[in-house]
């Protein structure tokens, strides 16, 4: 072996180099030109761009579409991820069964995952158009609203939050299921039969001994849903745009819209900062505060 | 004992039935005539047509041909090179333990997590500048360079570190080159790491909107996610026959994988979550 520091030119060598350059290129150089376009008033409109430090940070605290559109991510992260695990554990506790039955009942729980976020956002608006759609019509139908009624799912501000919130749930519990269903696996059967013995009866054995085995799992499935809720922007662009006055705007579609529609350069690279930076702070903190919560056996 | 024997599959196809009732709609109207869609969106395509999926391939605009045509090379391209860095980069990360090293792992932690948005922003300024907005080979290379690489790196680095050194030694003290031992020795090894790779990165790359719809922009050739956005934006409530259509169209290949390698699907979601 000659010595390690010196750089070879070897195959390994030349393709690493070429691939890390360009993820230089693509990823990190942009990422820290968009940390400095946010101290710029950069706008496509603007003859000039000057530095203005930490401007765009402070008009933020003073824009109420940051604010609602901040509140609205925050709101629909945790729901969605706590409703997500909680009906993810139960689906997966039901199907953690051998046999083709079930075999086929997981895989219908799992298609969503599949799809793109495209096609599940319009067949939900398909389903929730308030005078053809599938929900109005089954609800005539069973005379829970009258045969004229129409309920405006994706009109009206609450039911339209209350609609993403359903569309995400049911796009990702496919997610949770399969992790928690891998984790379920990894308990040892007589850890659960000692249980037993020990007159422990089955809610006492799932909550003492099933459930904090399966940490591993909720660590995942809650920093992934976090993760991918905060980034939210196909099925709102889709769906409902901003949404009835503004009340289903996310934070990534905030930024996506000043970005590339009203060309504020500078301010939206500062919220999208904000964005990476609760992106990162979850990640790296609460993951770190979960997993050291796991339990091993 | 015994009723709940009965009654929980019962239960359990219920529940499974009306979570599954969205995409029971979209198969069975996109058999159906726009009247038979109306009257009754949950009956049974009888009397069947083809209409939707004819109408959805020979529409003027081309849209959906040229979309899978688009995204098929798009997917193929951006997946072989990305093997061929990842698979790299991820060897020597897992063969050497250096502040260079480590180093390389947070800048690609980064990558892992960062919102699109964020380099985007300063991508279109640049793409602006040098006339490649709506280039193929610019959305290729953003493809290519951006957070889908990280995903890879820490894939196959994770998958080398459990394959014993023994392996290359002894390949290079039969005189293989570098190149020879990693293809012809180690590759081959990395089997199941690169079928998770290729699966999900070919779901992910398919199904990416937000790229392409700010890189590719309309006029300029689309993907079939941007494709079906781009159309249903257009004729949605006018006929939902073609719009179910064009989602099936959309949907179908990936579909495909995932039923012709589900294990390997499962396999790599639940590995990847598990141990990350």
């Amino acid at each position: 072996m000659k010595s390690k520091r010196h750089f070879q030119f070897d195959y390994i060598s030349i393709t690493m180099t070429i691939g890390i350059l360009l993820y230089l290129a693509v990823l990190v150089l942009p990422l820290l030109l968009s940390f400095f376009y946010s101290f710029t008033n950069f706008n496509l409109l603007n003859a000039t761009n000057s530095f203005i430090g930490f401007k765009n940070y402070v008009s933020m605290l003073n824009d109420d579409t940051f604010l609602s559109t901040l509140r609205f991510t925050i709101e629909t992260t945790i729901i969605v991820t706590l409703l997500t695990n909680v009906l993810g554990l139960i689906i997966a506790l039901a199907l953690n069964q051998a046999g083709p039955f079930y075999t086929v009942l997981r895989t219908v729980f799992f298609i969503p995952q599949v799809l793109s976020s495209v096609v599940i956002g319009f067949i939900w608006s398909g389903m929730l158009n308030s005078e053809r759609g599938l929900v109005n019509t089954l609800l005539r139908q069973v005379g829970l609203i009258g045969t004229d009624g129409n309920i405006s799912w994706l009109g009206t501000p609450n039911l339209a939050t209350l609609s993403v919130i359903v569309v995400c749930i049911w796009q990702m519990v496919g997610f949770c299921t399969v992790v928690y269903l891998a984790a379920l696996q990894g308990v040892p059967q007589d850890l659960k039969d000692a249980a037993n013995v020990d007159g422990a009866n089955s809610w006492q054995t799932f909550y003492n001994v099933t459930f904090p085995l399966l940490s591993p799992g909720v660590t995942v499935n809650v920093v992934m849903l976090l993760i991918m809720m905060f980034k939210l922007y196909d099925i709102i662009q889709v769906m409902t745009a901003t949404g009835p006055a503004g009340s289903t705007e996310s934070l990534a579609y905030y930024v996506t819209r000043m970005a590339f529609t009203v060309n504020r350069v500078g301010y939206a690279s500062a919220m999208a900062v904000i964005l990476f930076i609760f992106i990162a702070m979850i990640s790296a903190g609460l993951g770190k505060f979960l997993r050291s919560r796991e339990i091993e056996y | 004992m015994r009723v709940k024997r009965v009654i929980s599959p019962i239960l359990l196809t219920l529940i499974t039935a009306m979570f599954g009732l969205p995409l029971y709609m979209a198969v069975v109207n996109t058999f159906k005539t726009q009247e038979q869609i109306l009257a009754d969106p949950l009956g049974f395509p009888a009397p069947f047509t083809l209409d939707n999926l004819v109408n959805a391939f020979s529409r003027p605009d081309n849209l959906i041909a040229r979309g899978l045509l688009t995204s098929t090379i798009l997917v193929v391209v951006s997946v072989f090179f990305i093997v061929i860095f990842s698979s790299a980069i991820g060897y020597y990360i897992a063969r050497h333990n250096t502040r260079f090293t480590q180093g390389l792992q947070l800048l690609f932690l980064a990558g892992l997590m960062i919102p699109s948005q964020i380099y985007l922003i300063p991508i279109v300024q640049i793409f602006r500048k040098f006339h490649l907005i709506g280039s193929f080979s610019g959305m290729l290379v953003v493809f290519i360079g951006g957070g889908l690489l990280s995903f890879a790196v820490f894939v196959y680095s994770g998958f080398i570190k459990n394959i014993p050194l023994e392996v290359e030694e002894a390949a290079l003290i039969d005189g293989a080159n570098k190149f020879q031992m990693f293809w012809k020795i180690l590759f081959p090894l990395l089997r199941p790491a690169t079928a998770t790779i290729v699966i999900f990165l070919s779901l992910w790359i398919w199904n990416e909107f937000l790229l392409p719809l700010i890189l590719l922009g309309p006029g300029n050739g689309v993907t079939i996610t941007l494709g079906v956005y781009m159309s249903l934006g257009q004729l949605y409530t006018i006929n939902y026959g073609q719009m179910f259509a064009m989602m099936m169209i959309a949907s179908l290949p990936m579909l495909a994988l995932f039923f012709a390698f589900q294990r390997e699907f499962i396999a790599g979601l639940v590995s990847g979550a598990l141990k990350g």
